[in-house]
Formats: structure tokens, C-alpha cells, sequence
């Protein structure tokens, strides 16, 4: 295992996150390490099911246990593991150093309670914040990310907010304690294609200005190219790719990023031209192939492929691949 | 849960100013018809119950528990609206006097068992695993336990006032509410904004208070009305068994149970009480309905 960097505000080593099913277990993420580093934003990239979803929540120690549990792992954040530290001190971290956006922030947002009662409540935990000094600051928060009129909108409910704005309440949300890490779980999957940019947009804009780290879990490369400094490609609980965005779009090594990659519709693509498929479905995570996991679907598998499961290369210093084709691409 | 969204065009931006969950609760009440007349009715009875017999004594001089055997008991006149029982006692005073005991029962023991149950039912159904099997098979065994029986231990124990009986009722009457409310909180400690509150590092304490427990005040309150009726149906059981209201002061459950061992001859006796009874309990259901409509924000139509 490499020794995290000095840059590193959170390093993801070995981590397993395992569910019991009835009579097996579910292996929903097997084995990610990853760097987060100072400013950076980390895409994290892969089909529904590859368990990017579950690799974020287990690294905040949001996935409850039992069901869950993790056979191997840490989440080192400034010297300490998180997944071994008490419930008490965790909770400090969630939303101040580390906080995390959703998917869908109309179900992520207290139906109950207006926006100022769901933003104060997050500085009033960490920051035991006077009520009156708590708003001040949830407003000025909501101003940032765009919100007009925010002293009076403050006091609304969440249905009454637009898709676009709800995300960007739970955003303001989120920074108000400027953490050092940015959890955003397909941010903008719920949102039209004008408003997704729109977000995106604040979201880097805020990175530079808070200085924060983004790790960004998406489905979605074209958000990728866009927003992404480093990208992680996740098949069936693993890390089988990773690289700088450059490296992943212009040398991808791994046969599923090609795959991934040439499934992706361009603009400039010839008329009528087909869309190229990855054959076949990701695997059942309680009933893995043997072997290399994407070896069912790989057009260049090979014996070797099917008896033991590659383990990640150094192809370049900040490039890294889990496939053992990969050194003879063409 | 299917969530309507803000219709469109400035659907978000017409709404009126931001406003309180109360506030808003409170204006979509009062364009319930059915309710506002329902909490007016209750108002009203209410009113008269606690107002009547000082009003009736300081005005024809006769309170709850006056005796003139000779006026035995005499169909509706006059003089006495609602007639006279076997004692020559006036009704209408010792219905709204047994009105005043019973709505305080009800109210309070169902007031005492919401609170209890809804604060169990949330912790056990958040804290889950061991902590909720432990607090469920409590109530389970409580569950299985005759209800009445335990009431009438504690009523035994703790000595015959009012105070106890409604302590005893509701000490007993939360079960219910528990249920409801761990069954509500195991589906909505799923929703992803609970997840979101903890990933923002809310103490579980906090969650349970601020984030659960407003989000389950709907299905509470509907429990909470329906309970008001059983309460003061309980109470006219204990009454009855005499370990409630004590003989000369009445009860709504103690005259009905009076008047129906002679609504053959003396039918008054039955028809007032029972008719108060039946309004009370018409009220508080329709005002229960109107109110769960309303807490919900997720209604607006």
C-alpha cells in the first residue's frame, strides 16, 4: 500500500463493505483504496451497481451495521481511521470537515421543516451557533450558491423550491461549515440538462474558493470530462482504472473504461453511426465470476483471466489499472 | 411516497411569504369545513361544560348533586331541559358536569399516552436492531397482559382521584400509539433526508426530535383523537366498577350506563348523555381527520 501524501485529506485503503444476504454475502465494495488530495476533485465513474455509491457512504461510516460490515479497511482522515473511531467523534466530522450531497435532494431534504430550520441545525451542532448568528450565515450561504432573495426564501419548505434550487440548498447545506471534503453522489442525475451544468458549475467554483476537495460519483463521463481532475473506474465493488482525466480519455487501458468510453455518443460521431455496447450484464455482486470480474463480458479475456483476479499496475506514476491484458493494448 | 411537484410556472414563487409548519397547518385547516365546525362544536361543549353547572347553581340554584325526591324523575320541561333522574337530580347539570370529568379524562390520558408512546416508538424504531427487539417484546407482553386488568391494578395501587385515573389510562394507552409510531419511523428512517442529516453529523438525539418525530405528528394526532373516545369509554368502565368517578359526581360513561338500565321507561336519562357523548366522539373524529390532512405540507393542492 502506498503511504498517503502529504497533500491527502483522505485516503481509502483496502476498504470492503460487505452485506449479508440470505445465505451468502453481498460484496458491494471489494477492496477500493483512493487518494483524495487537497482541492482536487476525484470522479468516481461506473455502472449502477459497481458499488461507487457504497464505497462514498462507507467512507463517511453512513452505511448502517448490521447489515453491513467491513472485513478489511481504513479511512484515514488527518492521522485517524473513521471507521474504527467512536460514533461521537464522527458525527463532529460529518458536515464539518466531510459532508455529502445527494442524488435526489427533494428526498434529502425534512419534508417538516423549512430550509432555515435544516440549515441552522447544521451550525448550531458544530459550531454552537446562536440562533440569530446561525441564520445570518445559513443566509449569506444561500446567497453564495445563487439563491435570490434568500432572507425570505430561508423560511420556505422544500416542496416549495424548484429541482435546481433544492440542490443548491443542499449545497449551501453542506459547505456551511466548509468542509475539507465534498461528498456529491450523482449531484445532478435529477436534474435537467441545463440545470446539471449549472450546478456543476457552482460546485468547482466553490472548490476553488473553499479550497475543498470533491469526490464526485457519477454514471455520467460526460460530466467527468467536464468537471474531473482525477478519475477512478469502478466494475463489481473494485477499482479496475485510474488516472488523471487526460489519462483515462485519451489512454484508457482497462477494456471496460474502452468499453465505457465508446458507449459515450459524441457530437462529432458519423451520421447514423451505432452506439457501441458493453455485451452482456454487470455480475450479481453475491455471486462474483471467478477470476477477473469483467472476464464474462471482455473481448480480450484470456485463460489466465478466468483463474485469478488482476491486481491494480502502476502503468505511469499517477496511472493504474487491475487488468492483465491491459500492458499489451494496442 | 408520491410528492406532487410545484406546478410549474411560478408555483414556487406565488406561495405567500414563508410561513411555519403551524401557520400552515393552520390555514389549510380553516378551509376544512367539516373541521373548523367540528373544533367549534368541541369549543362550544366544552364551554358549556365548564361553564354550565356554575351558571345553572348561580342562576336556579341547583348543582350536580342536589336531591328533591320529590320531582322524581320527570320527562324534559321547562324547568329542567333535560328532565330529572330517579333522584329528582336536574340533567342537564349532571350531563354537562359528567362532560367536564370525561373531556378531561380523555383529553389528558390520551395527551399522556401519545407523549409516552410516540418517544418510545421513535427511539426503538431509530435505534433498531437489539435496543428495538427489546422494547417491542415489552410492549408486546404489556400488549398481551389485560389491558383493564392492569388499569385497575394501578387504580388499586395508587388510590381512587381523578388525577390517578387518567394517569393509570394512559400509562396503559400508549402501546398503540408506540406501534404506530416505530411502524411510521422504520419506513422514514429509510428516506434518504435522514441519511442526509447524518451525514451532516446530526446527533442521534437530535434526529429522533427534530427530524422523526415532526414527521410522524400526523399519524400521533389521528391516534391521538381516536384515543380521546376509547379514554372516556374507559373511564365509564372504571366508573362503572366503581374505582373511577366516585357515586355522586357524574360522568358521561357513569349516566349513560344509569340511563340505559332504563330507557324503556325514563328515556331522557339515556338519550343526553348518550347524545353528548355521540357528538363529542363525531367531533373529535372529523376534527382528527382535518387535522392530519392539514400537518401534512405535502397536500397542498
Amino acid at each position: 500500500m502506498t503511504r498517503p501524501a502529504t497533500d491527502t485529506v483522505l485516503a481509502v485503503r483496502d476498504l470492503r463493505t460487505f452485506f449479508h444476504g440470505e445465505g451468502h454475502v453481498v460484496k458491494a465494495v471489494d477492496g477500493v483504496s483512493f487518494d483524495v488530495r487537497r482541492g482536487e476533485t476525484l470522479a468516481i465513474v461506473g455502472e449502477s451497481g459497481s458499488g461507487k455509491s457504497v464505497a462514498c457512504l462507507s467512507a463517511l461510516r453512513l452505511v448502517p451495521s448490521p447489515p453491513a460490515f467491513h472485513p478489511s479497511g481504513e479511512v484515514l482522515h488527518g492521522g485517524r481511521d473513521l471507521l474504527v473511531m467512536p460514533e461521537r467523534e464522527i458525527e463532529r466530522l460529518r458536515g464539518d470537515r466531510l459532508a455529502m450531497i445527494f442524488q435526489d435532494p427533494l428526498s434529502a431534504l425534512n419534508p417538516y421543516l423549512t430550509v432555515a430550520r435544516q440549515l441552522t441545525e447544521v451550525l448550531e451542532v458544530h459550531r454552537s451557533a446562536s440562533p440569530a448568528a446561525a441564520r445570518r450565515e445559513a443566509i449569506s450561504m444561500l446567497e453564495r450558491v445563487g439563491i435570490a432573495d434568500a432572507a425570505h426564501r430561508i423560511d420556505h419548505h422544500p416542496h416549495q423550491f424548484s429541482g435546481g434550487m433544492r440542490q443548491r440548498v443542499m449545497i449551501a447545506m453542506a459547505l456551511l461549515c466548509r468542509p475539507e471534503v465534498l461528498f456529491a453522489d450523482e449531484p445532478t442525475t435529477a436534474l435537467d440538462v441545463t440545470i446539471q451544468a449549472q450546478i456543476l458549475a457552482l460546485v468547482a467554483e466553490l472548490r476553488r474558493e473553499l479550497g475543498m476537495a470533491v469526490v464526485l460519483v457519477t454514471h455520467d463521463l460526460g460530466v467527468v470530462a467536464g468537471a474531473a481532475d482525477r478519475v477512478a473506474v469502478m466494475y463489481a465493488g473494485r477499482i479496475v482504472e485510474e488516472g488523471t482525466v487526460e489519462e483515462i480519455f485519451a489512454r484508457p487501458l482497462h477494456p471496460y473504461t474502452r468499453g465505457l468510453l465508446a458507449s459515450t455518443p459524441q457530437i462529432d460521431m458519423p451520421d447514423r453511426g451505432l452506439l457501441a455496447a458493453i455485451p452482456g450484464l454487470p455480475p450479481d455482486p453475491a455471486h462474483l465470476p471467478v477470476g477477473c470480474p469483467f472476464q464474462p463480458r471482455c473481448d480480450r479475456a484470456v485463460d489466465r483471466c478466468r483463474q485469478a483476479s488482476p491486481q491494480m499496475a502502476v502503468f505511469t506514476t499517477s496511472h493504474r489499472v487491475a487488468c492483465l491484458e491491459a500492458g499489451e493494448a494496442p | 411516497m408520491n410528492v406532487p411537484a410545484a406546478s410549474g410556472d411560478g408555483g414556487a414563487t406565488t406561495l405567500v411569504a414563508g410561513s411555519s409548519l403551524w401557520a400552515d397547518a393552520w390555514r389549510r385547516l380553516r378551509r376544512n369545513r367539516l373541521a373548523v365546525a367540528s373544533a367549534v362544536t368541541i369549543l362550544a361543549l366544552a364551554c358549556a361544560c365548564l361553564a354550565g353547572p356554575w351558571l345553572i347553581a348561580a342562576t336556579w340554584g341547583h348543582d350536580e348533586q342536589s336531591q328533591d325526591l320529590a320531582s322524581g324523575p320527570r320527562p324534559p320541561s321547562w324547568e329542567h331541559p333535560f328532565g330529572t333522574d330517579f333522584y329528582g337530580r336536574d340533567l342537564l347539570v349532571r350531563v354537562l358536569a359528567g362532560g367536564r370529568v370525561s373531556l378531561t379524562v380523555g383529553l389528558l390520558a390520551a395527551l399522556v399516552a401519545a407523549t409516552i408512546g410516540t418517544l418510545y416508538g421513535a427511539v426503538a424504531s431509530y435505534a433498531g436492531g437489539l435496543i428495538d427487539a427489546v422494547m417491542m417484546r415489552a410492549v408486546d407482553v404489556l400488549y398481551a397482559l389485560p389491558y383493564m386488568f392492569l388499569v385497575i391494578i394501578l387504580v388499586t395501587i395508587l388510590g381512587k382521584s381523578l388525577l390517578l385515573v387518567f394517569l393509570a389510562l394512559g400509562a396503559v394507552g400508549w402501546l398503540l400509539t408506540a406501534r404506530v409510531v416505530r411502524g411510521q419511523v422504520l419506513s422514514l428512517k429509510e428516506r434518504e433526508f435522514i441519511l442526509a442529516a447524518r451525514s451532516l453529523g446530526t446527533p442521534a438525539h437530535d434526529i429522533v426530535l427534530r427530524h422523526l418525530i415532526p414527521n410522524v405528528i400526523g399519524p400521533v394526532i389521528v391516534t391521538f383523537t381516536l384515543s380521546v373516545p376509547s379514554m372516556i369509554l374507559q373511564e365509564a368502565f372504571l366508573s362503572f366498577l366503581g374505582l373511577g368517578i366516585q357515586a355522586p359526581r357524574p360522568s358521561l360513561g357513569a349516566l349513560i350506563s344509569d340511563g340505559a338500565g332504563q330507557m324503556l321507561v325514563f328515556w331522557w336519562t339515556l338519550v343526553f348523555p348518550g347524545g353528548l357523548m355521540a357528538v363529542l366522539l363525531f367531533a373529535l373524529n372529523f376534527l382528527g381527520d382535518g387535522l392530519r390532512d392539514a400537518l401534512d405540507p405535502r397536500l397542498e393542492r
